[in-house]
């Protein structure tokens, strides 16, 4: 399992303790980012360019640290 | 907030209103500076008229009391025979009488011209009612320089010490034949307080100093009780008024620059009040200009008037600019900001997972076909993401079966 399927986690767990709207944080992660969250997988390959990208905007929209 | 088109938008109307508010005022500033000329015009043209009203009623009467009193069979002898005492006692009765009751000034007794002389340039005089004392001495002037010709009524404005009185002056007949001259005089100075109380305007009538004699001058203000104000102007002098400050009748022009029409001048602010200048001439029995009537027309309550409604006008404007301006915005926001936000939520979502989220067009406009488009692009999206996702789970299965 990939530091990245690791991050969707997280971030999914946060939604769902907040009750936030999934898409539309998944979204704005994703633009943020440069890659759909959605179609992370626990074997997706890491990114670490686009994984930064990810922990900046976590860090931004949700004030999270990945 | 300051990026958004509502805050521009907001911006704009605000510059608008603005705008509008000046222009309003602008708009203000003219009709009231174009209701000033007109009131200016109208106060110098309804005064000239009374002043010419005046002058012709005033003469008229002259001429039927000189007639009358030409009637008197005492007189044509006397004037014949040149008797200055005879005449000064047949005349001072009337003569206390009229100055009191209508403020008649001069009262002359002149010789007939030697025969021969048709237009003699002086004649002599037999009497002065006014001055007893002094006859006897030979006067150039207009108006006997036109009775002595036309042997006619002959009346107008002469220009004296004094200022400017009305003059009327009758042949004397005896048996059919002209025997000598009688002249009144009337001081003028009535006519402009009774063109006040008639329009409530102050006039002052001035005269060119050179007309004058400044030493005659002082000495007749002086014996009046008034100030001697000879140098209250450079070449003008004010010989009469009715406002109680003179000074608001400073003219630094000339009066052969005055047009036969008048015109107006500037408006002056004094002791709180505003007053529309203008100014007509005054012409004497020869046609030339020997003085100015200076017309003071008190514009106070139309200024004050005018004021009131430019603010109401631009408050009224103001408020409505405002209502506008919010129907504006609501409008844009409901027609433009709500379906653009509303696309940006739709397209975060597709993007985070929801991709059967449809864009329904809103109405058939511009942004309704950017919705239409944004729609298109979703489904297009969406079908290429599955068409990956399949590819990869084909990839995976045969990497499966493989091994």
């Amino acid at each position: 399992m990939g530091q990245t399927y690791e991050a969707k986690r997280r971030v999914e767990q946060v939604i769902a303790e907040r009750r936030l709207n999934e898409a539309e944080v998944k979204g704005k992660l994703s633009l943020k980012s440069g890659m759909l969250l959605a179609f992370i997988k626990p074997d997706s390959p890491d990114d670490p360019v686009k994984l930064e990208k990810l922990r900046a905007a976590a860090r931004e929209l949700l004030q999270i640290e990945l | 907030m300051f990026r958004t088109i509502k805050f521009k938008m907001i911006v704009v109307i605000a510059i608008s209103v603005g705008l509008g508010a000046l222009a309003v005022t602008w708009r203000f500033q003219r009709v009231y500076e174009d209701n000033v000329r007109l009131l200016s015009h109208e106060s110098i043209r309804s005064a000239a008229a009374a002043f010419g009203d005046l002058e012709r009623t005033s003469t008229d009467l002259m001429a039927a009391s000189l007639t009358a009193f030409l009637r008197d069979p005492a007189i044509a002898p006397a004037v014949a025979a040149k008797d200055h005492d005879r005449l000064v006692a047949i005349s001072t009765p009337t003569f206390k009488d009229y100055k009191a009751r209508y403020g008649l000034t001069n009262w002359n007794w002149w010789e007939k011209e030697p025969d021969g002389e048709a237009a003699p340039r002086a004649l002599r005089n037999i009497a002065r009612v006014q001055m007893p004392e002094k006859f006897g001495d030979l006067v150039e002037r207009t108006a006997t320089q036109r009775i002595a010709a036309e042997k006619k009524l002959v009346t107008g404005l002469d220009l004296g010490f004094t200022g400017l009185a009305l003059r009327a002056l009758l042949p004397v007949e005896q048996d059919g034949q002209v025997v000598g001259y009688v002249e009144w005089g009337l001081e003028i100075k009535t006519f402009l307080e009774r063109m006040k109380k008639l329009s409530g305007n102050e006039y002052g009538l001035v005269v060119e100093k050179s007309a004058m004699k400044h030493e005659q001058w002082t000495s007749t203000r002086k014996h009046l009780g008034d100030r001697d104000n000879w140098d209250d102007m450079k070449d003008l002098l004010l010989v009469q008024d009715t406002a109680k400050d003179a000074t608001i009748f400073q003219y630094e022009g000339s009066i052969a620059d005055v047009p036969e029409g008048g015109k107006a001048l500037e408006l002056r602010t004094k002791d709180g009040r505003t007053y529309s200048r203008g100014v007509f001439p005054v012409s004497d029995m020869a046609g030339r200009k020997v003085g100015a009537v200076f017309v003071l027309h008190d514009i106070t309550a139309l200024q004050s008037e005018m004021n009131k409604s430019r603010q109401h006008a631009i408050v009224t404007m103001m408020v409505l600019m405002v209502i506008l301006a919010f129907v504006l915005i609501g409008v844009f926001q409901a027609l433009v900001v709500r379906r653009l936000e509303k696309m940006t939520r739709v397209a975060t979502r597709v993007v985070g997972g929801e991709f059967n989220l449809e864009v329904v067009p809103a109405a058939n406009d511009e942004i309704g076909a950017f919705e239409t488009l944004f729609e298109q692009f979703r489904v297009l999206f969406v079908g290429l993401l599955e068409q990956t996702q399949g590819e990869e789970r084909s990839k995976d299965k045969s990497a499966g079966g493989g091994r």
